[in-house]
């Protein structure tokens, strides 16, 4: 995925003028005719994304007096990645652990603007705080649950399918990519349709026919890709 | 008019359980519309103890002279009884009382008799005659006035067991008009006596001369200090009239005066003694500032009046219930401060219920408990004073820091990262409207550097402030910010940053969707002080619950305490489509 295959845009931006700038400038780096909303606080940005989907979302921390991590930790729910631009660069690892892709401090320039709609399909770089919590939208209420917790990550469509240490599974709007990038170190992705935690591997095991296969706790069994098993294998061991 | 005497019948009936205290066998009092201020300072009463000595019956009273009288069980028939005696009597009389020596009790001690009287007098042991003070005289003419106090010395040879007629011969020619008839005598072991009497002058040298150094130091306050010149000037007013009773109280002590001249003293003593009475209800109302400030010294002088009247109706002692009165209505100012959350509330109430316990330990020094309680509250003012001046340390400090929070409020990251960005966008797209808000966001700084370190602004500075601000955030926020003023008195001083802060909530917490948005600042001006009314309208989805406590309210709650102490108040609410906050400011002492 890059740059060219983001379909829709979101600015969660309070002053005009900042929310201008981040529009034309995203005109210039995005292809043209990709659509940007604009929304100036958190209700009409959440009214928004439940009639639109966003591939692209970027949020000023500090609207009218909000908490922007109530609106951080709401936003990890939908499929979009969150970019914040913001003049408080003290919170930006808080940020990274809810899973934002990058954080602008303001002022910013294009290429500014630029680096950061590339990291969006690059995976985090070395050193930058991994994703800690992950929420959910379930009965209309946004709960958040800590990655630690999570068992094993499964493709399901475009979407993705999560398994809990307490066996709840769970559905998410981001796409097993998009985890991919953002989970810490102790997640693997062991099939193309798989992302497992390493400290819930029960077993590891060959099936006839050379497949691979692990147990995870909670009883699940994940299929292990080919090209996979020696690495698991030799994390395991 | 009769006289009371209630001096004998407690020696006798409280002896045993004042039995720890050995200084008094028995006393008599005779004295009747003695001038009550003058007698607040010289409060006495009869006073029992145990002994190895006890009164036996009532003392007794007659008219006329014989010296055979001295002697006991003479005529007995003839004298009465003291609660029936004529109270002004006319030439020279005679008072007695049989004293009781409980065996081998007799030469234990050296004994004294104490007489306090205006009149003169001679004292007779058994028929002998062991002591006279003045010359004692049918008419004035004849009489030659005796000291209003005189210590007799009783020869151990006569201190034998048994009973004993101690009586007193006495003529009371030259009082003064107006002057009290009075008379006391108490029987007590010399040894007791000068350590009494010691104590006494030491507490009254300590109470003079802590008196004098109050004085002198609320003096200096008010002279040096404009605040509050008033409450302290009436603390050195206290202070002097407590130096004035206890130096009096002192020189009675020190010096033998004749009877008639203790008149003038008593007289004397008088301006003091109002002044102390009612000066302190009038402290402790200002201290604490009470409501309705003269209540108080006007509830004390009635009941002083109402005391002096029950005195005259009752035939009681005026200035014990005078003393009492003064005890329980400072106790219910205790309790009214208390009720008021103040600080050291109960420090009144407790200082005035100790002085009403005193009532029934020690009547004889209540001047003294009166002289204790006002210095206790001077010094609970200097408490406070050096408690202010700790305060006013503490605010001096954080005014550094608030000086600094003034400027860092407008350098902090949102405000300047937002309008550099908003630069960099106008620079790129609208470059004639970048020098401009480059201009207005100079204006609002220079302002902000000017006002900066000054605890006080005029009101003109503050708005002029405002608008700059308005002008910035419209221009940032694309939109027509207006702030109208409805303002008589632009000198009025305020802390910097007040009204702006009440902008920047308004521009920080309301979403505004109409293109042009009015704020409004009213001030209005009457006898409590300055109501400044700012009225920001809510905008869209706005979320106000009550008064914010974010870092704005804190700046500008530390602002207004350091600028006017507890003399502001502020509220804020939504009142129809509208946040409305106002800002109480007193008027300042």
């Amino acid at each position: 995925m890059t740059a060219s295959d983001i379909s829709s845009v979101l600015i969660i931006e309070d002053e005009p003028l900042i929310a201008q700038r981040l529009g034309r400038m995203c005109e210039e780096i995005l292809p043209s005719g990709c659509p940007i909303a604009f929304a100036p606080e958190t209700a009409s940005a959440l009214g928004w994304l439940n009639t639109h989907a966003a591939d692209v979302i970027f949020l000023d921390l500090n609207l009218k007096g909000e908490d922007g991590f109530d609106l951080i930790r709401h936003l990890s729910s939908y499929a979009a990645q969150t970019i914040v631009v913001s003049a408080n660069t003290d919170r930006a690892i808080e940020a990274f652990e809810f899973g934002v892709v990058d954080f602008i401090p303001k002022p910013f320039s294009m290429p500014r603007l630029s680096a950061a709609i590339e990291r969006l399909f690059q995976a985090s770089p070395p050193g930058r705080t991994a994703l800690k919590y992950v929420s959910f939208r379930i009965a209309g209420k946004v709960r958040t649950y800590r990655v630690e917790d999570i068992i094993s990550i499964s493709a399901d469509d475009k979407y993705s399918q999560i398994t809990m240490v307490d066996g709840e599974t769970l559905f998410h709007d981001k796409a097993l990519g998009a985890f991919e990038q953002r989970l810490p170190d102790r997640f693997m992705r062991v099939h193309k349709s798989h992302i497992v935690n390493l400290d819930r591997i029960s077993a590891f095991r060959s099936t006839p026919g050379s497949r691979y296969l692990i147990e995870l706790e909670g009883g699940n069994s994940v299929p292990v890709s080919r090209l996979q098993a020696p690495v698991l294998r030799k994390i395991i061991v | 008019m009769h006289c009371y005497n209630s001096g004998s019948t407690l020696g006798v009936g409280a002896g045993h359980v004042f039995a720890y205290l050995k200084i008094l066998v028995i006393r008599w009092m005779i004295r009747r519309r003695a001038c009550l201020p003058a007698r607040l300072i010289c409060l006495c009463a009869a006073f029992g103890a145990f002994g190895p000595a006890l009164a036996q019956d009532g003392p007794q009273f007659r008219s006329g002279d014989d010296t055979s009288w001295a002697e006991a069980g003479v005529e007995p028939g003839a004298w009465q009884p003291m609660d029936v005696f004529e109270s002004d009597p006319q030439g020279v009389f005679w008072i007695r009382q049989q004293i009781y020596i409980s065996p081998g009790n007799g030469w234990l001690l050296d004994r004294v008799i104490i007489v306090e009287a205006h009149a003169a007098y001679q004292v007779f042991w058994d028929g002998r005659m062991i002591g006279q003070s003045g010359r004692v005289g049918e008419t004035a003419q004849e009489e030659s006035p005796g000291f209003a106090r005189a210590v007799f010395g009783v020869p151990p040879a006569f201190m034998t067991d048994g009973s004993h007629t101690l009586a007193i011969r006495a003529s009371s020619m030259n009082r003064e008009p107006g002057q009290s008839y009075f008379l006391t005598v108490e029987f007590a072991d010399a040894g007791t006596l000068i350590r009494s009497e010691r104590r006494r002058n030491a507490l009254a040298g300590a109470a003079a001369g802590l008196s004098l150094l109050l004085m002198v130091l609320f003096a200096y306050i008010a002279a040096i200090r404009p605040v509050q010149r008033g409450r302290f000037l009436l603390a050195a007013g206290i202070s002097a009239a407590a130096l004035a009773i206890v130096v009096l109280e002192l020189a009675t002590q020190a010096f033998a005066f004749s009877y008639p001249l203790t008149h003038w003293l008593e007289r004397l003593a008088v301006l003091p003694a109002v002044l102390l009475y009612l000066g302190m209800p009038l402290f402790v109302a200002l201290r604490f500032e009470l409501q309705r400030v003269l209540l108080w010294p006007g509830l004390a002088g009635v009941g002083l009046l109402a005391s002096l009247l029950a005195g005259q109706v009752a035939a009681t002692d005026a200035d014990m219930i005078a003393f009492a009165v003064l005890c329980l209505l400072g106790m219910v100012m205790g309790l009214t401060l208390f009720r008021a959350a103040r600080r050291n509330a109960m420090v009144i109430f407790g200082a005035f219920a100790i002085c009403l316990v005193a009532i029934f330990l020690d009547r004889q020094n209540l001047s003294l408990f009166l002289v204790a309680i006002a210095l206790l509250f001077s010094a609970e003012l200097v408490f406070d004073l050096v408690y202010q001046e700790i305060r006013m340390a503490r605010l001096s400090a954080k005014a550094s820091r608030l000086q600094v929070e003034v400027l860092s409020r407008h350098i902090q990251p949102h405000f300047i990262m937002n309008s550099l960005t908003t630069v960099m966008e106008l620079y790129e797209t609208r470059q004639d409207e970048a020098v401009g808000f480059i201009e207005d966001l100079a204006a609002e700084f220079r302002q902000f550097a000017r006002m900066a370190d000054h605890t006080l602004v005029t009101l003109d500075q503050e708005l002029e402030l405002c608008r700059a601000h308005a002008g910035l955030m419209s221009r940032r926020m694309g939109k027509d910010l207006r702030l109208l003023t409805d303002v008589t008195d632009m000198r009025a001083m305020l802390p910097p940053g007040v009204i702006h802060t009440l902008l920047d909530n308004a521009l920080t917490h309301n979403s505004y969707d109409a293109p042009e948005v009015v704020f409004r600042l009213a001030q209005k001006t009457d006898a409590t002080g300055t109501v400044y009314v700012f009225t920001a309208p809510l905008g869209a989805r706005t979320r106000h619950t009550a008064v914010s406590s974010g870092t704005g309210t804190r700046y500008m709650n530390s602002r207004l305490n350091e600028a006017f102490g507890h003399q502001w108040s502020m509220v804020a609410g939504p009142e129809e489509d509208n946040w409305v906050t106002r800002i109480h400011i007193g008027i300042r002492s």
